[in-house]
């Protein structure tokens, strides 16, 4: 058994087969969340909600310094004076766009109707650009379920994958593996919008495709979701056409246009998990 | 203390990659702290513990971040394992060495990583894609591991004492 233990390359060899093992068994797609994995979460959740708010905090604080510094560097004490008056201002400043994003927010949960709703804060991402989803500081506990669409005051955010005791995971919109059913508001053709993948998938380019031959798509186009699938309410807003690829009828192109996402995904603090939608409901009973 | 550095070292790392380094907008360009992390660990204490230290580290942040449960952790496995192998295999000032393994293990993942997305159907530039952000990427990891060489390295060399003090005794 010491043998055993002290065979560093069998170990690690032991250890890969366990981890892909653990690979293969939780690439099902109907795969639900561990107790373990739960657990784990639930136990970073918080650490991840105070770093979370603590960055954006001083991120903020830091932008509103160099945006508004204009002191007098002649006299100290003026400049410390100023300095001060800076950091009170850069707080009301901070307090009056959170106010003002909860009020759009609040505003948004009064258009959206009887689908019932919850808040949650965004308080972690993956890394890297070749998938883009986001951690919430809501999850089972608060009534969140897979499957459940995220929006916000600007749009459609994205759909929950995972979801924990305390918190749950996001895929967004931009997100390659995404696909929404959506139309043409001004034309209400049908079609399908996809994420991309760029060096900064943050700018928000979405795909749409699957259009009729005939459709007549203009830059400057709506695109929302048409309710198809159960999953998304219908009329949330996508993004909006910039540009038409399919300009020869025929030829055959992978993509009708080229959509830029409602949601800014740069500035993604609180969105609504929308719990009460009739078919999602249904498909699960 | 050297336990405390590390926990605290992997902590700090899952903020830098899921908060710090997504708010602060390098257009668009992201280093990978935890790869960047593991390789310290692999050169500073061998393969095994990187090995362990990365797939608890990719472990947590599968759970928390990741698209699946064991992607990480089996990439951090390997990477820790193969940066390993430079453990008291150089000279202990010198960076270069440190920076290119990872450089090059950051370069090994991003790749990865596009064959997985090029496999599941997903269309892409990979031209773009390697010149926009695998390459820089991998060269900010490459520049994170030079910082943290020398801030890690008074905590963990405490190893090297304890194993050369056993080395002697034994002598005796």
């Amino acid at each position: 058994m010491r043998n055993l233990l002290s065979n560093k390359p069998l170990l690690i060899a032991i250890a890969a087969v366990v981890i892909l093992g653990i690979l293969a068994l939780s690439s099902s797609a109907d795969r639900m969340l561990t107790w373990v994995e739960s657990t784990a979460g639930s136990v970073m959740q918080p650490v991840q909600t105070f770093a979370s708010g603590s960055s954006n905090a001083i991120i903020r604080f830091v932008q509103d310094l160099f945006n508004t510094t204009d002191a007098d560097k002649e006299n100290q004490q003026l400049k410390i004076r100023i300095a001060q008056l800076e950091q009170y201002e850069a707080e009301l400043q901070q307090l009056k766009s959170e106010n003002r994003r909860l009020k759009e927010l609040l505003n948004y949960a009064e258009t959206i109707g009887e689908d019932e709703f919850i808040t949650a804060n965004v308080i972690g991402k993956n890394q890297g650009v070749w998938f883009n989803s986001f951690t919430l500081n809501a999850g089972r506990n608060h009534g969140v379920k897979k499957d459940m669409p995220v929006v916000n005051n600007m749009g459609l955010v994205g759909r929950v994958t995972d979801v924990g005791a305390t918190w749950c995971k996001v895929r967004g919109l931009i997100d390659a593996k995404m696909n929404v059913s959506c139309l043409v508001e001004r034309t209400r053709d049908n079609g399908m919008i996809r994420g991309t993948i760029s060096p900064d998938n943050k700018s928000g380019m979405l795909e749409l495709y699957y259009l009729p031959a005939g459709s007549d798509l203009v830059p400057g186009d709506k695109i929302i979701t048409n309710g198809i699938g159960g999953i998304y309410p219908k009329n949330i807003m996508l993004g909006t056409v910039i540009e038409v690829t399919r300009t020869v009828e025929g030829e055959k192109t992978d993509h009708n246009a080229v959509v830029q996402a409602s949601v800014d995904f740069t500035k993604l603090d609180e969105v609504m998990i929308i719990t009460g939608i009739p078919e999602v409901s249904a498909a699960e009973e | 203390m050297r336990k405390f550095a590390i926990f605290s070292s992997v902590l700090l790392c899952i903020y830098l990659d899921s908060i710090f380094f997504d708010r602060i907008n390098l257009y668009g360009i992201r280093p990978d702290c935890m790869l960047a992390l593991i390789v310290v660990f692999g050169i500073l204490m061998g393969s095994l513990p990187a090995a362990v230290i990365g797939t608890a580290a990719g472990l947590v942040t599968d759970i928390f971040f990741g698209e699946s449960v064991g992607y990480n952790a089996a990439l951090f496995l390997i990477l820790g394992m193969a940066a390993g192998f430079f453990y008291r295999k150089y000279y202990a000032d010198n960076l270069i060495i440190p920076a290119l393994t990872a450089g090059l293990a950051a370069l090994s993942k991003e790749l990865v990583n596009a064959g997985i997305v090029f496999l599941s159907g997903i269309k892409f530039s990979f031209t773009v894609m390697f010149l926009r952000y695998i390459l820089p990427s991998s060269l900010m990891t490459a520049v994170l591991c030079i910082i943290a060489i020398p801030v890690l390295k008074p905590v963990l060399s405490g190893q090297y004492k304890k194993t050369e003090r056993n080395f002697f005794r034994l002598r005796k």
